[in-house]
């Protein structure tokens, strides 16, 4: 029997900044699972995943178009809230540092000229620095542009060189 | 390719209806868990609560046996903690419908099959409320009944759903 997740392209990057797909996105699916799965080069801490999108042309839209809400699940303290609208990415999609860590996003209409753009991501990582802790995400975002997104990058706020592999399925 | 997502039932709304049903006669009962997800789901009316309820018998159980508890985060004030219980639906989320909104999301169902345990599922809603902001939810609920079900059902706390919204259900194989 066929299966209704289907591998689309895989991405290892080593030692980089950021990691690009381009034209990934297209009329055959609505839904995406995006695995990306990381470490930093050297343990700085607080390395959050950001997250742009990239329209029909392969343009980054770097504008204050995207909305972030993401709860950080913590064995240290107080759980966190971050409510970020308005910002030129979506921010703090989950955390991963020397040791690692792994998230999946569930990306929605991104190519429908017609939708905004939306998210899910689910972590759980490490923070390398001290004091030590599990980290984690559950957060929600949106590009808030009707347009035909083909493409994304993720790179992370204190752009750390990083290495991992992000792979693109497509849920039929 | 063999694979274990497996698509059970899909429905596109091609004109506006007051409620969308997966399953029912089109349930397989083969598996232990199953996905759902929907897209682009759009209200006729703006700012409705997103309701679900389960089939039993291809109905909808209509009485007030449904708990839920959920995260509900927003991107302008303090996430909320919502919690009910002896509803009759589980209520996640709230949609909107101007330009570009629309509500997403995946779900999973446990026992539905099992006539000896309680229903339960899990929940993460994205969307667009109609505060302009992105608002979305991440919980559960369960069905305190235990009996076997074989579907799910959506509809709005007002108004239907719109065209262009999609559900489908996967069944994830054993």
């Amino acid at each position: 029997m066929a299966t209704n997740l289907e591998f689309i392209k895989s991405v290892t990057i080593s030692s980089t900044t950021v990691i690009d797909m381009n034209f990934v996105f297209s009329d055959e699916y609505d839904v995406y699972v995006l695995k990306w799965d990381f470490s930093v080069d050297t343990a700085s801490g607080g390395n959050w995943n950001y997250l742009r999108f990239k329209d029909s042309g392969n343009t980054i839209d770097t504008g204050t178009n995207y909305d972030s809400a993401v709860l950080h699940p913590r064995t240290d303290g107080t759980f966190s809230e971050y409510k970020l609208p308005s910002t030129t990415s979506m921010q703090r999609m989950g955390i991963q540092d020397q040791l690692g860590g792994g998230t999946i996003f569930t990306i929605y209409n991104p190519f429908d000229s017609g939708s905004y753009t939306f998210v899910q991501c689910q972590n759980s990582g490490w923070d390398n620095v001290s004091p030590t802790r599990l980290f984690g995400a559950k957060g929600i975002g949106v590009h808030k542009v009707a347009q035909s997104n083909t493409g994304f990058r993720i790179f992370n706020n204190a752009v750390s060189s990083m290495s991992g592999t992000a792979s693109l399925y497509g849920v039929k | 390719m063999s694979g274990s997502l497996i698509k059970i039932h899909e429905v596109t709304v091609t004109s506006a209806v007051s409620s969308v049903t997966l399953g029912g006669s089109d349930w397989d009962s083969s598996y232990d868990v199953y996905m759902v997800k929907f897209s682009n789901l759009k209200p006729t009316t703006d700012n409705v609560l997103n309701r679900v309820r389960i089939l039993v018998s291809s109905s909808p159980v209509i009485t007030a046996e449904y708990d839920s508890a959920n995260k509900g985060l927003r991107s302008d004030t303090t996430f909320d903690n919502n919690a009910s219980v002896n509803q009759a639906y589980w209520e996640f989320d709230r949609s909107g419908n101007a330009t570009g909104e629309n509500t997403n999301a995946t779900l999973y169902l446990f026992n539905f099959n099992n006539a000896s345990e309680y229903n339960f599922i899990t929940t993460e809603f994205s969307g667009s409320s109609p505060f302009d902001l992105i608002y979305g939810a991440t919980g559960g609920g369960v069905h305190t009944v235990a009996q076997a079900s074989n579907g799910i059902q959506f509809f709005f706390s007002s108004g239907n759903i719109d065209t262009g919204s999609k559900f489908t259900l996967y069944g994830l194989k054993k």
